[in-house]
């Protein structure tokens, strides 16, 4: 998002709207042109004048440095009718859900009404739930969770803020009978929680393949594998 | 091994050079990455039995990201010296 202090108006890029703080107006509108954001200048819409990463071509002489626009239609709509973010309310992703507090979406609270407690356990199809799933579930709850697949079907197991109830010999039961282990989410937020611990890596030893991943509360997420 | 640790191999060793840091004991580390970054950790085999009862992570000694101007940046941590350290 990006804010012009001449103008009072905010410009948010994924949706292309611009909102006017003072008025309230909102315009949608067709951009092409450059913005300069961090000290680089990045193209916005049809790119035919040039790569977004190269900035060849740009004139400095240019008053705006803001961005440059070429309007196809105005409207003036209420903010509380039509937010700014409506299109991109961060349901369910794990990083909007722990910064800003945000719903998980319907799929994922069907899930987590599954696994209510530590130790639950449930078996869903495969293409029902991701790792960014069990993510945004860790932001919502504290909890760590594991996901081992076998064909179409995953296995998800809930812990808690310190733990999965998954100990060496469940790990090789669970190989034993065809399972992967997808990977699991340790609570938090920082770099730090998505290291192994040496019980992550004794699991994995388990499992015939050679990596796993673990997430954190905002679906940043490290690989590790077997030593 | 993982990919990124050996495209960034003469790197880190530069960086261990310059540092005082020993890259031998670095390249045995466990490996975690993603994309962008490599985290090295000191794993200790004789732990673990428990296997995700006990979470308690690895000590993270090295963190190297490839940052959006191409440059690696190095973050070492508490356990850097411990580990690495060309005298510990």
């Amino acid at each position: 998002m990006l804010y012009n202090p001449v103008t009072k108006t905010v410009f948010t890029p994924n949706t292309s709207q611009t909102a006017n703080l003072a008025t309230g107006e909102v315009r949608a509108e067709e951009l092409r042109g450059w913005i300069t954001k961090n000290g680089k200048h990045i193209f916005i819409g049809d790119n035919s004048g040039g790569g977004a990463k190269s900035g060849k071509g740009l004139d400095n002489s240019q008053k705006s440095d803001i961005i440059e626009s070429k309007e196809v239609k105005t409207m003036t709509i209420g903010l509380i009718d039509s937010p700014i973010e409506q299109k991109h309310t961060g349901k369910g992703n794990p990083n909007a859900i722990t910064t800003f507090g945000v719903e998980l979406n319907n799929r994922q609270k069907q899930l987590l009404e599954q696994l209510p407690e530590f130790d639950s356990r449930t078996i869903v199809a495969k293409d029902s739930v991701n790792m960014s799933d069990l993510s945004a579930l860790t932001a919502e709850t504290g909890h760590e969770f594991a996901m081992f697949t076998k064909g179409g079907e995953r296995l998800i197991i809930r812990g808690n803020e310190r733990m999965v109830n998954i100990d060496i010999k469940s790990a090789e039961q669970l190989a034993k009978e065809g399972y992967k282990w997808s990977g699991h989410t340790h609570p938090g937020i920082n770099y730090n929680c998505l290291i192994a611990s040496p019980g992550d890596r004794e699991v994995l030893k388990c499992f015939s393949q050679n990596t796993s991943v673990i997430y954190n509360s905002k679906g940043q997420y490290l690989t590790f594998q077997k030593e | 091994m993982c990919k990124l640790f050996d495209e960034w191999k003469n790197e880190i060793k530069d960086y261990c050079d310059k540092q005082g840091l020993s890259f031998e004991k670095a390249e045995k580390l466990a490996q975690s990455w993603n994309k962008t970054m490599v985290a090295l950790s000191y794993y200790d085999s004789e732990k673990g039995k428990n296997g995700l009862l006990d979470e308690t992570p690895c000590p993270l000694v090295l963190l190297i990201r490839r940052e959006e101007n191409g440059e690696l940046s190095f973050e070492q941590t508490e356990y850097t010296a411990k580990y690495i350290g060309k005298v510990s």
